[in-house]
């Protein structure tokens, strides 16, 4: 186990690498003039060299890549151009937001798509399996931002009984960021009911396509261990239904739906931009996107870098999870 | 052996038939055979015979719908078992009756141990309700179904009995998880155990070996055995009596020694004329197919294939009938009458 464990962590470093090459390229061949947008367009031709110059854009490019890495190992990701702070800093505040959003909306997404995935595989073609997918579908077509709007206009609005926007004004001290988490630490019972209050709407909001997709391939893996020997055999054994379905069909059928979760998270982490905006969440998404529309490359960088690693950092917790479920990969690998 | 002895399962007139959108495939026709207490009994016949479809209807493991049960009964120790609602079957699955399954690569949950599936089958066979039993008592159970699945792994001859617990199916080769697979059913000790061609799809060795074992821990238990074969040689070395199917019915039922000292039914000669030699070469064997279930002959359905038809077995289906001698043969060959309107 422990092998096949730092074996996966292995593999990500070159996926790293070469995920921060490419940002990096990316972003300096991107078009548009940020020192332009900057200095505003009374700025002379000095200043905008000065600036050039300051900021290492005239250095060739793998030597920039080169400070840039040396930097950001040493907390230094550059400055940002929206925030005229260090983009680690201005990430370091975001994060935390997005990740507990994120994290709550997966925890959401696998509470709700797994059960409603198996009683709809057991009840196959019954009224539950039939209103189970027509929801589940709807959930993957509906638009991620109408959803959330319309979850505001009922819960909010209407009934007054969530708040709209942002993570609540009692916060408690800050330990990890996870304004749940650190409130639980500190004992801060008022900023934790404001803090739950506040991530319902927005991490259902995101949780939706993903509950649904998650459901869907429950049901289908479910279905799926029903031809399966193993299922017939421990039927002729005459074990209890109920347990050959919990526990010999889940097992198996959650093990092919884990892989599945870890790429959700890059999902998640694509989406919540949007209802980050619609819920005045402020998350790293939502800087992001903000650094994209003023060709901010520092953030830009420093953001995609973050969610990359946390991507690829999500898929190996993943894989070592499948790992332990079905021990077919161990060999495999 | 004793000739009238006490039934302990016995199957009449089953019908079975599958509903597709192709149509309807009349796949057992009428199959009707019985197990005594300590008995032995071979099923043989070609691949896609039905023998699968008839020992798994004794377990109520054939899926209605696709399958449909049309005539005939199944009773084990005098109850009808048609008629069970999926909580009775199961306090006798794995108890009463169980089976062991074909195909060892297949038949064991990959992510779950060797233990685990020994130990829930000693705690959970029968019961109903998993949840509500408190932590002590699941303790206690556990205990002992781990000392149970000891006891039978050791009674198999298995080597390092609490090693292979925790074991993961892959980690074993194809021949101890068949004996894994053995082990599951044996391990309430069942009045009936079904074999289905278990170990076909090892080593011939392995396989041999695997039988040997399997005939003395029967004999050992007192346990009766379905065993289920398309290799007449293994029927012999096995069982007591043999029953030949072909396409869903029984053409010919004997004990063994008769059986192999004469056979009466010509696909029965086929069969055994399609075991290997001691020279080497393989067996004639039969030319042709199992015929369609979707469109059965109207008359023998052995007909296309048999080298010794007569015009009128297209038209009738031969019934199985008691001859003079005590055997079981149906083929038209051995009915006087007919033979007789047409002599
Ligand atoms: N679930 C099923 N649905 C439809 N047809 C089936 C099903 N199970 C078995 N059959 C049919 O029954 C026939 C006999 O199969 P089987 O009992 O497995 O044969 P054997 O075990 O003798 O090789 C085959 O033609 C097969 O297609
Ligand atoms: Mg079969």
């Amino acid at each position: 186990m422990k092998e096949f464990i730092i074996k996966r962590t292995l593999h990500i470093i070159p996926v790293l690498l070469g995920l921060s090459i490419l940002i990096f390229a990316l972003s300096r061949i991107m078009p548009g003039d940020s020192i332009r947008l900057k200095l505003g367009p009374e700025a002379t031709q000095q200043q905008i060299e000065a600036m050039e110059e300051e900021m290492g854009l005239n250095d060739p490019l793998p030597v920039q890549y080169w400070n840039y890495m040396k930097g950001a190992f040493q907390g230094d990701m550059g400055m940002s151009l929206q925030s005229n702070r260090n983009v680690a800093i201005d990430i370091f505040e975001t994060f935390p937001a997005t990740f507990e959003l994120i994290i709550i909306a997966m925890a959401i997404s696998i509470a709700i798509g797994v059960p409603l995935g198996v009683i709809s595989a057991v009840r196959k073609d019954k009224w539950e399996d039939h209103s189970t997918r027509i929801v589940a579908l709807s959930g993957i077509a509906l638009p991620k931002f109408w959803v959330a709007i319309m979850l505001q206009i009922v819960f909010a609005y209407w009934f007054s009984l969530l708040p709209v926007v942002g993570r609540g004004e009692i916060a408690p001290t800050t330990i990890t960021g996870l304004r749940l988490l650190d409130s639980l630490i500190t004992l801060n019972f008022d900023a934790f009911i404001t803090s739950v209050k506040h991530i319902i709407l927005p991490s259902i909001a995101l949780s939706i396509a993903t509950t649904a997709q998650i459901m869907r391939l429950t049901r289908s893996n479910m279905l799926n261990q029903l031809n399966k020997d193993y299922i017939l055999a421990a039927r002729s054994y005459g074990l209890p239904k109920g347990m050959i379905v919990y526990k010999y069909m889940l097992k198996n059928a959650f093990a092919s739906t884990l892989t599945i979760i870890g790429l959700s998270f890059g999902a998640l982490l694509g989406n919540a931009f949007l209802v980050e905006a619609v819920f005045g969440w402020p998350g790293m998404a939502q800087y992001g996107v903000q650094g994209v529309i003023y060709k901010d490359y520092n953030a830009i960088v420093g953001v995609t870098l973050v969610i990359g690693v946390a991507f690829a950092v999500a898929n190996l917790i993943v894989d070592v999870l499948y790992g332990i479920l079905d021990p077919r990969i161990k060999y495999d690998s | 052996m004793s000739v009238k002895s006490e039934a302990l399962l016995e199957i009449k007139g089953l019908k079975v038939n599958f509903k597709s959108f192709e149509g309807t495939a009349q796949v057992i026709n009428g199959v009707s055979l019985k197990v005594n207490k300590g008995e032995v009994i071979s099923l043989v016949g070609e691949s896609g015979c039905g023998k699968s479809v008839t020992v798994r209807s004794i377990l109520g493991l054939v899926p209605t719908p696709p399958a449909q049960f049309t005539n005939g009964d199944i009773t084990f120790e005098g109850q009808s078992l048609l008629g069970l609602s999926e909580k009775e079957w199961q306090k006798i699955r794995g108890k009463g009756i169980s089976m062991i399954f074909q195909d060892p690569m297949t038949a064991l949950n990959p992510v779950f141990t060797i233990g685990q599936h020994l130990i829930d089958v000693y705690m959970w066979q029968g019961k109903r309700n998993t949840l509500f039993t408190s932590m002590k008592e699941k303790r206690e159970l556990r205990k002992k179904g781990r000392a149970r699945a000891i006891e039978i792994l050791e009674k198999m001859r298995i080597p390092d009995p609490e090693g292979i617990l925790e074991r993961y199916p892959i980690e074993l080769s194809g021949g101890m998880r068949q004996r894994i697979i053995i082990a599951l059913a044996l391990i309430h000790t069942p009045k009936l155990l079904i074999a289905d061609e278990p170990g076909t799809a090892l080593d011939v060795s392995v396989q041999d070996q695997i039988l040997i074992e399997l005939k003395r821990l029967v004999e050992m238990e007192g346990i009766s055995m379905i065993f289920i074969t398309h290799n007449l040689g293994v029927a012999r070395m096995i069982s007591d009596r043999v029953y030949v199917m072909y396409a869903g019915e029984v053409v010919e039922e004997a004990t063994t020694q008769s059986l192999f000292s004469q056979s009466y039914h010509p696909y029965t000669q086929g069969l055994l004329s399609s075991i290997p030699k001691l020279n080497g070469q393989m067996g004639d064997g039969i030319d042709g197919r199992i015929p369609d279930f979707l469109n059965p002959p109207q008359g023998c359905r052995f007909y296309d294939r048999c080298s010794e038809r007569m015009d009128h077995c297209s038209l009738t289906p031969p019934k199985l009938q008691t001859l003079s001698d005590g055997r079981k043969v149906s083929c038209h060959l051995f009915a006087e009458e007919v033979v007789g309107i047409h002599g």
